[in-house]
């Protein structure tokens, strides 16, 4: 009964805060990642039934460690019904894919209420669900379990100082690959320890809180401002995999964020994007005006270089995450341009980072014009990031504003987070398409291709998660595919418009030598009236010539400028979608390594479920079982973690990319009408002037 | 005129030799041996200039050792001073025929001119290659006129079309009227041929040889140096009638290639305006967009098809007519040409009869005189006085002619090339109007992508009304961005009417210098069909 009421003030805690009333975490999860996690926590679930620390419910560990069987059914009737909703799912974005023609914002409104919808039909049906379950769940204790646990993290040292210490260098670069291994191994199985000694020795009420309280301390430590907040909660969702509730209480800062965007976006019919609200809840965020200027040439002749000076004016003296003064003058080159691009990519896994422009070829990099063009492009660069407040709180991009020793500072920190940012390949920066260097980057997101490079249990996997697999990719490959279509049409599109571009240059020097060979024509002085024509027909020559340069001009850095920039931000998304695929890749390989090995103990404890004579090997294999667990659901939640961020990038990218190109366009359309005004002025004024209209 | 050679000190080439020792003999005033000059008839004799200038010294001393007198005038070149001959043909069609090869349909009327059989003719259709070879039949028979050159029967804008139909009409015109205007040309006898004959005329006096040296002669005799001309507008004319054809070469090779790198520049607009179609196929899920790129697109084509328009223009109306020019003026300077070679013929003559003179005189003063070598002697001198007098009359009366013709081509020549300036700004306005006109139709659709509306709402945000500042700039009442009222061609040409009834009415009254010369040479109802050709 003591569980009981445990259980039901657990259920009142986590709920009452949640707009959607009471709620299952996986639903809770589910509904916000678009049904994209349903089946892997649902197999995740179905593998690791009698896993005491894969119970989705961290709360009632010993409740569920009592009763494996009841477990299995329940989880099979959850599968049930997520399969059931899933389904739903499924049927219910296809109108949304359907409706081209309908108007964009319209469109999304239509999405968001659908899923809300669809929010509240799947959270009704799971908790009813989870209710009937959890009124199963009287049953005996088995104490078998629980001095797994124990000698689980017993086997650990004194988890908490280290997993505090090891905090906030994690949320630096969560996302590189190679570097989050080692991350998770320190950090991971000492918290998750921590934590269920916390839960053993204090009360079970105190059970909830205590991960929260945690999170919290731990917080308030890089409290700088909420979204930075936000990131980290999201970072240590992460790390701390097996704790599934408090993941869920600690998830619902982003998720009742992006759900109150969400509304947002509903009631204003305003296309409202995320970052705006936050702008409006966080007055610490930093306010940066950020011109970049000056370009000077230093260095000898081996090592000669442009450097630009940016001048930071702080609009936000509020803001922790800014130094004090009013402005701040640094110089940077264009090399730090691209570290801190690299190192914005690797902080904030999924976001697009607004590129720098394209490397330019060794010879022509002191040309005014190729100078010009980089400064604005740079200009342009520092600006969005600053507007979008992640990115211009972080702190990386701080020290790249403000930093005086700039080569040391951007080493070091560049060495703390292991981002290699200084050496990071970027070819798609440069218009070149991603080289297959690695599997991922092949392009191909489809479960067979991605299945087949890892490695060994092709077929079995194929067969076990291809399902699976299939539904997070639609969104991604059809996105994909998309950003491939436009960057396909904006680079047609380009090319065009530079031919144009030649094509006038070259018709502004024949206007040139026209107007040339006319006066000399002029100067031969046939008759007075001739020579008085002529010389007033070079004139407008010149004049016309003068007209096209500057429209042509007008033209590249209007249109030309907006579309090479798309180009450079589509390289960006690129960049991040092969991120995401990497992450993917690793928790599959996880996920593959996890499911044998569950299947060895399966064997194991099967076998000597009565006699104990291997017990050893069975705890060994079963934390072995543990450590892939962490690993999968800590690649998972990051992969989730990703998608998600991708999906609202690429939401805004779009209405960015609406804003933008109608205002060029715009330009384009409306510098053209002047020109043409000033062309047919010249010619009238020419007519008049020669009394043509009497000849 | 405003080529004036005596603004500069005295270093031509081609100087008087003798100028100097005829330097302390008075200057006698010429207007007193001059007859009075007709000028009922409106003519002028060219040499008015000279008269401007009749203190100059120079200009007399000149005058004294080579100048023609009007006197002279009258009896080498008594076509001009008399109006007796007229003949008119009218272009009264062009038939297509083989390509470069059409038949022009034409009407004549003749007055007093002898030998024609009939005052009107009418439908007589010759083949462009027969007006060609009775051109250079004209050209080689009459040394001492500028005939003009027919322009070619290909024009720049595309074949069989209306606007190369027109351009034919127009220009082929123009040079009908240059050479029936010529008092000379209508009094060559081919001209009675050419009206005449039936169908499949060819030239009848086509063994008539060109009587100047051509070839490697004429190359070989165009190395010397340039025989002395008593007539400074002649012998500057043709230094500049060489710079001009040489630079309008130039220019017309810039403009061929202006039209091509527009024709070039067409493409490629029309190229990016399928781009912008296959963008606005791809953006499916924002319809403003779609529009916007839609209709981007679509003036972007139209654009295209305008500049592609604008190239052929631009070498319609310019280029062919720079052209003709070129055309022009090769002939001019060839029979300038001609002039130096029968000039230095004149020379050579003048070398012979001294030569004969001298030898005739030794014979003389010998002791004893063989009357046949004497005989011989008189003979040849006789000859050679006789040659040298016909050469020298028939340089008289080129370069008399030829005085009258350097006016005329002048005159031409600015008023062609105002015809062309003009008839190509018109087109560019036209241009760059009707490209105006298109792009300020889609404004709104620019402007409508999303109800946060474009740059030009500044921000504001309940602007519900978007069509401030859309309306079309150029209207009936003139454009909007200027105070011009509308420039109405009707209009403008009513005026031109006006003005040419005046000219003729007071073509006696010296207003307008040029433009009463061009009454006289042009009649009224000709130079009205010239002029009034340039309507658009």
């Amino acid at each position: 009964m003591d569980n009981e009421d445990l259980t039901a003030s657990h259920w009142d805690d986590v709920v009452s805060p949640n707009e959607f009333g009471s709620t299952s975490n996986t639903t809770a999860t589910n509904s916000l990642h678009q049904s994209i996690i349903t089946p892997l926590s649902n197999q995740f679930n179905g593998i690791n039934i009698d896993d005491p620390f894969a119970s989705p419910l961290g709360f009632s560990n010993q409740q569920q460690r009592h009763n494996d069987e009841e477990e299995e059914e329940n989880d099979e009737e959850e599968e049930e019904e997520l399969q059931q909703s899933r389904h739903q799912e499924f049927s219910s974005p296809s109108p949304f894919y359907d409706s081209n023609q309908a108007e964009y914002e319209q469109r999304n409104e239509l999405r968001k209420e659908q899923r809300k919808e669809h929010k509240h039909q799947l959270l009704s049906e799971l908790t009813h669900g989870s209710e009937d379950s959890e009124l199963m769940l009287e049953a005996p204790i088995i104490p078998d379990d629980l001095t797994n646990s124990e000698s689980l993290f017993q086997d650990k040292g004194s988890p908490i100082k280290v997993s505090k210490d090891a905090k906030p260098i994690i949320p630096s670069s969560p996302t590189k690959t190679i570097n989050f291994k080692q991350g998770q191994f320190k950090a991971r199985p000492r918290k998750f320890s921590a934590k269920l000694n916390v839960q053993h020795l204090s009360s079970s009420s105190n059970n909830q809180l205590g991960p929260l309280g945690g999170n919290e301390g731990e917080k308030s430590n890089d409290r700088k401002s909420p979204s930075v907040s936000n990131a980290d909660s999201l970072v240590k969702q992460a790390d701390a995999p097996l704790y599934s509730i408090s993941r869920k209480t600690d998830n619902r800062e982003p998720a009742s964020a992006s759900t109150e965007s969400a509304t947002v976006i509903e009631s204003g019919s305003t296309i409202k994007k995320k970052p705006t609200v936050e702008d409006e809840d966080n007055p610490q965020n930093n306010k940066l005006d950020i011109s970049v200027g000056d370009p000077m040439k230093v260095g000898d002749i081996t090592t000669a270089h442009i450097v630009y000076t940016i001048k930071t004016t702080n609009k936000n003296l509020e803001s922790d995450n800014f130094p004090k003064n009013d402005t701040t003058e640094v110089t940077r080159r264009y090399r730090d341009f691209r570290w801190i691009y690299h190192q914005l990519q690797n902080n904030h896994p999924g976001k697009i980072i607004p590129p720098p422009p394209t490397k330019q070829t060794y010879i022509g990099r002191f040309n005014e014009n190729f100078i010009e063009n980089r400064r604005l492009s740079l200009e342009k660069m520092l600006n969005k990031i600053s507007h979008i407040p992640v990115l211009s709180n972080d702190p990386d991009f701080v020290m790249f504003l403000t930093s005086d020793d700039f080569i040391n500072e951007s080493r070091e920190r560049e060495r703390l987070s292991g981002s290699a940012a200084s050496t990071q390949n970027s070819e798609f920066l440069d218009g070149a398409r991603p080289s297959g260097d690695n599997e991922s980057s092949t392009g191909s997101l489809t479960p067979i291709s991605t299945g087949s490079t890892t490695t060994g249990g092709f077929m079995s996997s194929l067969f076990s998660i291809s399902n699976k697999i299939n539904e997070p990719d639609e969104y991604f490959s059809d996105q994909k595919q998309y950003i491939d279509d436009l960057e396909y049409n904006l680079k047609q599109f380009y090319k065009a418009i530079e031919l144009i571009g030649q094509q006038r240059i070259d018709l502004i020097g024949i206007l040139e030598e026209v107007s040339i060979t006319v006066d000399e024509l002029a100067s031969l002085e046939i008759s007075k009236i001739t020579s008085d024509l002529l010389i007033g027909f070079s004139e407008i020559q010149l004049k016309i010539r003068d007209n096209l340069d500057r429209i042509n001009l007008q033209d590249q850095l209007t249109l030309g400028f907006t579309i090479e920039e798309y180009l450079r931000i589509i390289g960006s998304i690129k960049f991040v979608f092969d991120t995401r695929l990497k992450i993917y890749q690793q928790y599959y390989n996880f996920n593959q390594e996890l499911s044998k090995k569950q299947n060895q103990l399966d064997k194991l404890q099967r076998k000597y479920s009565r006699a104990a004579p291997q017990v050893d090997k069975i705890n060994s294999l079963s934390f072995e079982v543990d450590k892939l667990k962490q690993k999968t659901s800590s690649y998972e939640a990051s992969f989730n973690q990703i998608s998600e961020t991708i999906k609202l990038e690429l939401e805004n990218f779009e209405f960015e990319r609406i804003d933008d190109f109608r205002n060029s366009v715009e330009i384009f359309i409306e510098s053209s009408i002047e020109s043409q005004k000033e062309a047919i002025e010249l010619y009238e004024t020419f007519y008049e002037r020669q009394k043509l209209a009497s000849v | 005129m405003s080529f004036n050679p005596d603004e500069f000190e005295n270093n031509n080439p081609f100087a008087d030799p003798l100028a100097e020792q005829h330097q302390n003999q008075p200057a006698p005033v010429r207007d007193s041996t001059a007859p009075p000059i007709d000028y009922n008839n409106g003519v002028q004799p060219p040499t008015t200039e000279e008269e401007n200038e009749g203190d100059n010294q120079e200009s007399n001393l000149l005058n004294e050792s080579g100048q023609l007198t009007e006197a002279e005038f009258r009896k080498l070149i008594p076509e001009r001073f008399t109006n007796k001959y007229e003949l008119k043909i009218k272009l009264i069609g062009v038939e297509r025929n083989k390509p470069g090869n059409p038949i022009l349909k034409m009407d004549a009327q003749v007055k007093g001119l002898p030998r024609f059989r009939q005052v009107k003719y009418k439908d007589i259709r010759r083949t462009f290659n027969e007006v060609v070879k009775f051109n250079k039949y004209l050209t080689i028979s009459n040394l001492e006129v500028f005939v003009p050159v027919i322009p070619s029967a290909n024009t720049s804008y595309p074949t069989n079309g209306e606007d190369e139909t027109k351009q034919l009409v127009m220009v082929w015109q123009e040079w009908l009227d240059r050479i029936t205007s010529n008092p000379i040309l209508i009094r060559d006898e081919e001209f009675v041929y050419f009206i005449e004959n039936d169908f499949g005329y060819s030239v009848i006096n086509s063994n008539r040889k060109s009587s100047v040296a051509s070839g490697l002669m004429r190359h070989t005799l165009k190395q010397f140096s340039v025989p002395y001309d008593p007539y400074v507008e002649l012998a500057d004319f043709r230094p500049m009638i060489k710079n001009a054809y040489l630079i309008c070469q130039k220019l017309h090779k810039i403009l061929d290639r202006h039209s091509k790198t527009e024709k070039q520049l067409s493409i490629h607009i029309f190229d990016m305006s399928n781009k912008l179609n296959v963008l606005s196929q791809f953006e499916n899920t924002h319809p403003g967009m779609k529009n916007m790129w839609e209709k981007l697109g679509k003036i972007t084509q139209i654009q295209s098809d305008l500049t592609l328009i604008e190239s052929i223009n631009d070498m319609g109306t310019l280029g062919d007519g720079v052209q003709a020019l070129i055309d022009d003026f090769y002939e001019i300077k060839e029979a300038l040409t001609n002039r130096h070679l029968i000039m230095r013929e004149l020379l050579q003559a003048e070398a012979q009869t001294a030569a004969k003179h001298a030898q005739a005189n030794k014979i003389k003063s010998r002791s004893s005189l063989d009357p046949i070598k004497v005989d011989e002697a008189l003979r040849s001198l006789e000859y050679a006085t006789k040659v040298e007098e016909s050469l020298n009359l028939q340089v008289k009366r080129i370069s008399g002619e030829m005085l009258y013709e350097r006016k005329e081509v002048i005159d031409f020549t600015e008023k062609k090339l105002q015809k062309l300036v003009k008839s190509f700004t018109l087109h560019k306005v036209e241009h760059h109007r009707k490209i105006l006109k298109h792009l300020e139709t889609i404004r709104l659709d620019i402007r409508i992508v999303d109800e946060r509306g474009g740059l030009s709402r500044l921000n504001r945000d309940n602007l519900g009304n978007l069509k401030h500042n859309l309306v079309q700039s150029q209207s009936a009442k003139g454009d909007s961005w200027s105070s011009r009222t509308f420039r109405s061609l009707e209009k403008e040409e009513q005026e031109r009417e006006n003005q040419n009834d005046l000219g003729e009415s007071d073509s006696s009254k010296p207003f307008d210098d040029d433009n009463t010369n061009k009454s006289s040479v042009v009649d009224a109802k000709n130079a009205a069909s010239l002029l009034g050709i340039a309507t658009f």
